[in-house]
């Protein structure tokens, strides 16, 4: 799997970069037009944003109107020093910290969103293993993995060393891949229990 | 920690960053890839638990994309306050200068002598120091300057209208206060400019738990 295709396959309902950044410097001179298009072709990438670090569909809807309220006011001071996704997810986690201090909790993965995946011995919800990520490796893996960022804008969004987010995303997989086996290994314990009993 | 554990940390943070476009080849990670069973198992489930955290991860709900949507649509985004951050410029640049040209007497008598002019003098310096920061930055800044800018500049016209009118100076004299009445201007554009758009009103049954089918 190279980097190439899955950068296609992560980004596949959202807008290219360059597009997006043409649509944020059309939009930060005041064109409405653009902004709406850049609005609706980035929303998809906050939302997971902030429910994966929220791990809370109702918080992760609250966040991301919050994120894109913010934009219209903000928008005019964007320069295009990062690209548009990057300065989207720093307002992101502006607006979810803000958020989160209302709701008066801290992100817990209590409304985990569910990825099943079937897989020969039976369903994990991938949704559920990376929730459970700490906070830190989970921001990285879904920056990278499911939103595409390139380390080094991921290290801008994140305000951190590259080399930070690198041993993030590799502590992120390990810890993903150590969840999945060990899942399967349940799921494979529970049905051969099943089919004991039902024998 | 044991050659062989180090050997499979360092093959499989390489094979990560590597299949990210992040690294470069590595010839001892990929030899000790290919013979190393546990790596080539690890390395299978990683591939596995990527591709489907890509393309099973759930989008935004529908509620969530028609909120933003309308958001997008009913406000729109501020404009630059460029124009405004030019004219306080001018007026922060040009005041001092004034300022300077009137206790030389350029436009008729100089306050210098004056407890009472320096004091004004000062005052003003104040107000052109506060045109310089809310040039800076007119978001954040000029909306707090805009009253007291405002009344200066009007107070001051309605004197000078009185003055002139009356004869007691020229109008030549008078445009020492020109950089006043410019950044007054330039704070109520800049203001304008950076002024919040009122937000549409949020429709909280777009909250309502909603399920996701992924």
């Amino acid at each position: 799997m190279s980097r190439r295709q899955t950068r296609h396959d992560a980004r596949r309902r959202t807008l290219a970069d360059h597009d997006a950044d043409a649509l944020a410097r059309r939009a930060s001179r005041g064109d409405s037009d653009a902004f709406a298009a850049l609005c609706t072709g980035i929303h998809h990438d906050i939302w997971r944003y902030c429910w994966s670090l929220t791990g809370d569909r109702d918080l992760a809807d609250d966040a991301t109107q919050e994120t894109f309220l913010r934009a219209t006011t903000a928008i005019g001071r964007f320069r295009g020093d990062a690209p548009v996704r990057v300065w989207f997810v720093v307002l992101a986690r502006r607006s979810l910290g803000d958020t989160l201090d209302r709701a008066k909790r801290a992100p817990v993965p209590a409304d985990p969103v569910a990825i099943p995946v079937r897989d020969g011995t039976g369903y994990v919800d991938l949704g559920a293993l990376i929730t459970a990520l700490a906070p830190d490796a989970r921001q990285a893996f879904v920056l990278t993995q499911m939103l595409g960022f390139s380390y080094a804008d991921a290290a801008v969004a994140m305000d951190c060393p590259v080399g930070t987010i690198r041993s993030r995303v590799f502590r992120a997989k390990s810890a993903l891949v150590d969840a999945w086996h060990a899942d399967h290994h349940t799921d494979a314990a529970h049905e051969t229990n099943a089919e004991e009993a039902s024998e | 920690m044991t050659g062989d554990d180090t050997n499979c940390t360092h093959a499989r943070e390489w094979l990560c960053a590597y299949r990210d476009d992040e690294a470069d080849d590595d010839a001892l990670a990929r030899s000790h890839l290919d013979t190393c069973n546990n790596c080539q198992c690890w390395s299978a489930t990683f591939d596995r638990v990527t591709r489907h955290a890509r393309l099973r991860a759930p989008m935004a709900p529908a509620p969530v994309t028609a909120t933003v949507t309308r958001i997008a649509r009913e406000a729109p985004p501020v404009r630059h306050a460029t124009f405004g951050r030019v004219l306080l410029g001018i007026a922060a640049a040009s005041g001092p200068l004034v300022l300077i040209l009137d206790a030389a007497g350029v436009f008729g008598h100089s306050h210098l002598g004056s407890t009472d002019g320096r004091h004004a003098d000062v005052l003003t310096t104040a107000l052109y120091g506060g045109y310089a920061l809310a040039a800076w930055r007119p978001d954040r800044l000029a909306a707090g300057l805009l009253p007291v800018a405002v009344l200066a500049a009007a107070i001051t016209l309605a004197l000078s209208v009185v003055d002139v009118t009356s004869g007691a100076v020229s109008i030549l004299d008078e445009l020492s206060h020109l950089p006043l009445l410019i950044g007054a201007a330039g704070a109520a554009v800049a203001t304008r400019a950076s002024q919040p758009v009122a937000a549409p009103p949020t429709d909280r049954t777009t909250h309502t738990p909603i399920a996701h089918s992924v």
